[in-house]
């Protein structure tokens, strides 16, 4: 019999903003355990919130190999790393202070707009061990800042957002950013006369991945059905799982079973050509395919296929590179989907003007279309870091797509 | 026995939560597993911020009881001048409705057994792929304290089975579901015939169904995606968290004002069994029924105490959190568009060119709501015509309000045991929603 443990703590501090106004402080410490048996072929989970007796709960796990769940014994052996991250960004005892001062700086600069939200500081350790003589530990903490932005004379709920999860802590870069959506906000500006390129999130990369996993992929049920080691995109895409520490927050470099990808990273598509697809051990073992190290489960579940980190590697260094001229910035979408053939919807609710590196205006609501495989294919332009903003970190899809005025 | 101080309002909410989770991927058992989870929640108002703490440590709740009234402020004058703490109910009750039924005494065999009898129906199409089968369950124990003198414990159950087929036929793929919801284990009538009809409408599906031409159509929602319509257009719009100390929303948002057709009228109650049932809402207040809108007209709206303090309404039991991580926020529970007089038939029979939406598989909301069907079909000189791919429907939410123009005499209430409500950081929140089928002359297609 081997056994595996992984135990996850996250300690969070979050303050609550409402209309302007710091109201609530949250403290929360979640500790998680999960004990894995394997013998004859066969899995036994037990987990725990909370502190826990150990070799009680391995018991539990022994107890539940009974439930007969297939799933393949393949520790990884002999392995030792270690990371801790202490970014500081924001300590606890200063989290309220900080976020009144915010505000307060927010609602002045800013006195047109209402701003609710939250922001939070969290620390998160996972460590992995196993009885094949592997240990793994990873620790870090970061910042979130999640506003939403309404104008006093709005009758929306919200009109826009702002945030990001970060390893430092700057309220003048915060302010900055704010000040370039919110400075040309009430500039109403037409639809561009000329065809202009659009530059969207990488949301779309999420419709995407339920397809990628081997067994929807095996089964025949994919849309990228029978294209594995072919060429599905624009030579340029590239997108990867990406646990390196220092492009991730709260991704440990190893996934929940132990396993760690070649560089941290593991190519999906590269050149254009669908590389590999979402595994776990049981189903990399059941079709032959390389692991992915991306597997995620409950703290008591069976492991299956996750797309933690998943991204689009930048094509170029700057967004001004790739557009020459002027653009679509999509700020704000209600929703959107894909169907199985690839075409996607977009509603779009906010949307700027951009042109070398500057918001100009607001444009009307629209929404968008196109089909995945030529938005990142024969209309796919490029990708790049949004550089009209310091603090927040968002990556660009650059496209030609159809606006539907 | 938790000692509360003076000068401070408090509360605790502790949540024993039990749960089940069955997964079998083309048969074979993927998962398997009964948890137990014990945590609480702990507030303390001062009557200028609130402090919060989410503890395992059942133990120490006193200590973090202490904590928290370290950082606060006490203010002896709360209990008779603040309004948020003169709102709170009382009440000592004890209101277990499932204890005797509960899923925890249902046997592992017997939950496996419910997949499994139907897995030949499942798996009888010709273009079936991969095939998914999910039992789910969960029986939740809730007990409340306040420092003004509440004590209550109630209990909340649901479970159901799910079954999902992904089709393929060379390029073109489709994944369909069906879904059994009940209260109690032996309420769940999981049957063969439903299940090999889904597997039937999605091969037709993944062979007839045709791209549509973007543009502006007459619509007809089934009952499960006019909850969903509901919900998203504006069951959100109704939760008066938005609305605190914001001028121009109270104008916006003014009781009385006309936002819809004369016949929709949608309501919000916790009293319904299902997803949405709260006896009891996460700061005591008991469940009510609240009209949001009648008969096309704005009646009301969703609070917590610190919105009803802050408009000067009553409270309505919707203060709600997602679990014992997180403070109660004003939510939806069950939220449902009512019934019109028409038949079904004389909806359909209205329309020469349009598209009926059967399923979704996810919905959206802000000033735009957008849902994304699954099955649609269109609607051709008043019958239902072949089945189409729509990736998304949109609308402006007032303008769609007042679009509608039929509304059938019957309407659906459903449950869930997958997905949820997102609201912030917290999701899934357990919400049920449903409606008649319901006429909307014109609405984005794409």
């Amino acid at each position: 019999m081997n056994s595996e443990k992984l135990i996850q703590n996250t300690i969070s501090y979050t303050v609550n903003i409402t209309n302007n106004a710091v109201d609530s402080l949250r403290k929360a410490d979640d500790l998680k355990t999960v004990i894995r048996v394997y013998e004859g072929e066969c899995v036994g989970i037990a987990g725990a919130i909370g502190l826990c007796d150990e070799q009680s709960l391995l018991e539990q796990a022994k107890d539940n190999l009974n439930q007969g769940i297939p799933y393949p014994c393949n520790l990884t052996s002999g392995a030792s790393r270690e990371e801790t991250v202490v970014n500081n960004a924001l300590p606890s005892w200063e989290i309220l202070q900080k976020s009144k001062s915010l505000v307060s700086r927010l609602a002045e600069s800013y006195p047109d707009y209402i701003f609710s939200g939250k922001i939070a500081t969290e620390e998160y350790s996972a460590e992995y061990t196993n009885d094949a003589d592997t240990r793994y530990f990873y620790k870090s903490d970061d910042v979130l800042v999640s506003l939403s932005i309404k104008g006093k004379n709005s009758a929306n709920i919200f009109d826009l957002g702002y945030g990001d999860l970060q390893t430092r802590y700057s309220e003048d870069e915060i302010v900055g950013d704010v000040g370039v959506l919110l400075n040309v906000y009430d500039l109403k500006l037409p639809f561009p006369e000329e065809e202009v390129p659009v530059l969207i999130g990488e949301d779309c990369l999420t419709y995407m991945m339920g397809h990628l996993t081997a067994e929807k992929y095996m089964s025949g049920a994919s849309m990228f059905n029978g294209k594995l080691g072919q060429k599905i995109f624009d030579e340029r895409v590239k997108i990867v799982l990406d646990r390196k520490t220092d492009n991730r927050r709260n991704i440990p470099f190893f996934d929940c079973e132990g396993s760690v990808a070649e560089g941290d990273e593991f190519a999906l598509v590269e050149g254009g050509e669908l590389k590999n697809l979402l595994t776990y051990k049981r189903s990399a073992a059941k079709y032959g395919l390389p692991l992915s190290a991306s597997a995620s489960a409950n703290y008591d579940g069976v492991p299956a296929a996750g797309f933690d980190g998943a991204k689009m590697c930048p094509t170029c260094d700057s967004l001004k590179e790739l557009v020459n001229g002027r653009a679509i910035y999509v700020a704000v979408t209600s929703g959107g989907d894909m169907t199985p053939s690839g075409d996607l919807g977009l509603p779009v609710m906010l949307a700027y003007v951009y042109e070398n590196g500057l918001l100009l205006g607001t444009l009307p609501e629209f929404s968008l279309s196109g089909n995945i495989f030529d938005v990142l294919g024969k209309d796919f332009i490029g990708v790049a870091k949004n550089d009209a903003f310091s603090f927040m970190d968002e990556t660009l899809i650059v496209a030609r797509m159809k606006i539907n005025k | 026995m938790i000692r509360f101080r003076q000068g401070f309002y408090a509360d605790v909410r502790i949540e024993d939560r039990f749960s089940t989770s069955i997964r079998y991927r083309n048969g074979a058992l993927e998962e398997s597993k009964a948890s137990s989870v014990k945590k609480a929640f702990i507030r303390v108002y001062d009557g200028k911020m609130w402090y919060y703490a989410s503890t395992y440590k059942l133990d120490d709740i006193q200590s973090e009881l202490e904590d928290l009234y370290a950082v606060a402020s006490p203010d002896f004058f709360l209990y008779d001048e603040d309004p948020v703490v003169k709102k709170f109910q009382v009440h000592k009750k004890v209101m277990m409705r499932f204890e005797e039924d509960s899923v925890k005494d249902v046997p592992m065999e017997e939950k496996h057994a419910l997949l499994t009898s139907v897995f030949e129906d499942l798996q009888s199409g010709e273009h079936v792929k991969m095939t998914s089968a999910l039992y789910i369950d969960r029986y939740s124990q809730y007990e409340f304290f306040s420092s003004k003198g509440s004590h209550i414990k109630y209990d909340f159950q649901t479970c159901g089975a799910v079954f999902m087929a992904s089709f393929g036929n060379g390029d073109d793929t489709f994944d369909n579901r069906c879904d059994f919801t009940a209260t109690s284990f032996s309420g769940l009538a999981v049957t063969g015939e439903k299940v090999r009809a889904m597997v039937e409408e999605g091969e037709n599906f993944l062979i007839n169904a045709k791209p549509v031409t973007p543009g502006v159509y007459p619509v007809i929602l089934a009952p499960q995606v006019a909850g969903v319509f509901a919900h998203e257009s504006f069951g959100h719009k109704s939760e008066a968290d938005f609305m605190i100390g914001d001028e121009t929303m109270r104008r916006e948002w003014e009781l009385g004002k006309k936002v819809g057709a004369d016949m929709l009228s949608i309501y919000d109650s916790g009293k319904d069994f299902g997803s949405g049932y709260v006896p009891f809402d996460d700061e005591g207040t008991k469940a009510g029924k609240v009209y949001l809108i009648k008969n096309g007209v704005l009646t009301g709206r969703l609070h917590s105490a610190v919105t009803a303090a802050d408009l000067g309404e009553e409270l309505t039991g919707n203060a709600r959190a997602v679990n014992c991580d997180f403070e109660p926020i004003v939510r939806m529970t069950n939220t449902v568009i009512e019934a019109g007089d028409k038949s079904v038939e004389e909806l359909f029979a209205n329309i020469s060119h349009g598209y009926f939406i059967k399923t979704y598989k996810h919905g959206s909301g802000l000033s735009t709501f957008t849902i994304a069907p699954s099955l649609a079909y269109e609607i051709v000189d008043g019958k239902l015509g072949d089945p189409v791919k729509i990736a998304v429907i949109t609308g402006n939410v007032f303008e769609t309000l007042n679009l509608i123009d039929g509304l059938s005499d019957e309407a659906e209430i459903f449950s869930f045991v997958t997905g949820g409500c997102g609201k912030g950081e917290q999701f899934p929140l357990n919400v049920g929603f449903g409606g008649p089928y319901v006429s909307i002359s014109k609405m984005n297609v794409s």
